[in-house]
């Protein structure tokens, strides 16, 4: 096979830091619970890591937190704007076999309600809410998406009375 | 006192409140039954949101949260232990059947993803000398029930070519992400991908069928699974083979 070894690419790059590998995880979960699909996830986590690096060190980044799921949280928003990733809102099946049917039958039940519910209110609400359950601070929450800091209990509050009907209406 | 507004008691439940703040609404809610009902409320939902995040979470792929099988299947590359191509060659490939993948080097930023289907047309799998394989592949995971292996090629940051051959007749899905688009050539079975990027991932998608599964890269094996189990890692120098002949059972 004609495999050809470029000059001393691979060798000379440099290496991942760890930390973004650990970015890379985050944002992939934040994403896979803002939008239920695994494939979106991974996308939205490697182009948000992938902008930050670019991004850095030209323009210096105060919270690189922030900024990450900040640019996630867009790249989210512009993927729903252009709808194609929403096809895919199918519950993911995991690969864990340890499960009967009846509990896989359960477990895939009650993560369709939820979504359901998390897909019936609106999209800050949505991030609002992930992000507070990522544990994140209404200092940050605000910086991500984009309001003031005392606005944000007043939105949380307001997301988490709407997340609860809506929850409750699907699932009664 | 007037009643905390709403904002007030989810900042309070939040712990967001100063401690002056939190002392003086923790004293009315001690006070005030309605209060007192409504940060029950509050923690509730919370508790809902909590739990149904946590449900979400189990939904993950396999391959994100690797099971026992799979986390001993992400492995470090290393260096192949001194054996014999004919030992290596019974221990891994008993069957003679899988896709051979190989990692070498060319050149390369917003990732992009591609895919293409490979279809076996002919031929064996193409052994690859040791020295030509690059030490590009720096994580396989194996999610053994959807027959997906994610290779990962941490330190491809200046580029990599990547081969992917099948073994045994059937297809497989080549997918690729790199920070540049990746180029797919395929012909006679074999998909040559031209990526970038320093997060770059294939993934191979096997058929469902296929559920063993036998990776290494360059000399060494990062991991060899039945489905069930780990097998001990084993030398090869042919090349990062992926696939067995395992048949998968019926759903």
């Amino acid at each position: 096979m004609g495999v050809e070894r470029g000059p001393g690419v691979l060798e000379g790059a440099p290496a991942l830091s760890p930390e973004y590998d650990e970015w890379l995880r985050e944002l992939r979960r934040y994403v896979h619970r803002l939008t239920g699909d695994p494939d979106m996830s991974e996308d939205v986590a490697q182009e948000a890591v992938l902008r930050y690096i670019r991004a850095t060190p030209a323009t210096p980044v105060r919270s690189p937190r922030a900024w990450l799921y900040r640019t996630a949280t867009n790249l989210v928003r512009d993927q729903a704007r252009h709808e194609a990733m929403l096809r895919r809102r199918e519950v993911p099946v995991d690969a864990d076999t340890s499960s009967t049917p009846e509990q896989d039958l359960e477990r895939n039940e009650a993560i369709r309600e939820v979504r359901d519910a998390l897909e019936r209110i609106p999209a800050r609400d949505r991030e609002l809410l992930i992000l507070r359950e990522s544990g994140f601070r209404y200092r940050e929450i605000a910086e991500v998406i984009g309001v003031k800091t005392e606005s944000v209990p007043v939105l949380a509050a307001r997301a988490l009375e709407r997340f609860r009907v809506a929850y409750s209406g699907g699932a009664g | 006192m007037t009643h905390p507004g709403m904002d007030t008691l989810l900042a309070h439940v939040d712990r967001e409140l100063s401690p002056q703040d939190a002392n003086a609404v923790a004293g009315h809610i001690a006070s005030c039954g309605t209060c007192s009902l409504t940060v029950a409320g509050l923690r509730t939902t919370s508790g809902t949101l909590t739990a149904a995040v946590a449900a979400i979470d189990r939904a993950e792929p396999a391959s994100w949260n690797p099971s026992p099988v799979a986390d001993a299947a992400v492995l470090p590359l290393r260096p192949p232990p001194e054996r014999t191509r004919a030992a290596a060659r019974a221990s891994l490939l008993p069957r003679a059947a899988g896709i051979l993948l190989v990692i070498g080097a060319a050149a390369s930023a917003a990732i992009m993803t591609g895919r293409d289907v490979l279809s076996r047309s002919s031929g064996e799998a193409v052994r690859v000398p040791t020295n030509q394989l690059s030490p590009a592949v720096t994580s396989v995971a194996v999610a053994p029930a959807d027959g997906v292996v994610h290779v990962r090629l941490r330190r491809a940051a200046a580029g990599s070519r990547v081969y992917v051959e099948l073994t045994e007749g059937s297809d497989a899905i080549v997918s690729a992400e790199s920070t540049t688009a990746p180029h797919f050539t395929a012909a006679d079975g074999r998909v040559v991908i031209d990526l970038a990027g320093s997060a770059a991932v294939i993934r191979v998608t096997l058929p469902r069928r296929l559920r063993a599964a036998r990776v290494t890269a360059g000399a060494a094996v990062i991991i060899a699974f039945d489905g069930t189990r780990v097998l001990p890692a084993a030398a090869s120098d042919s090349g990062v083979v992926i696939g067995g002949g395992m048949p998968m059972p019926d759903p």
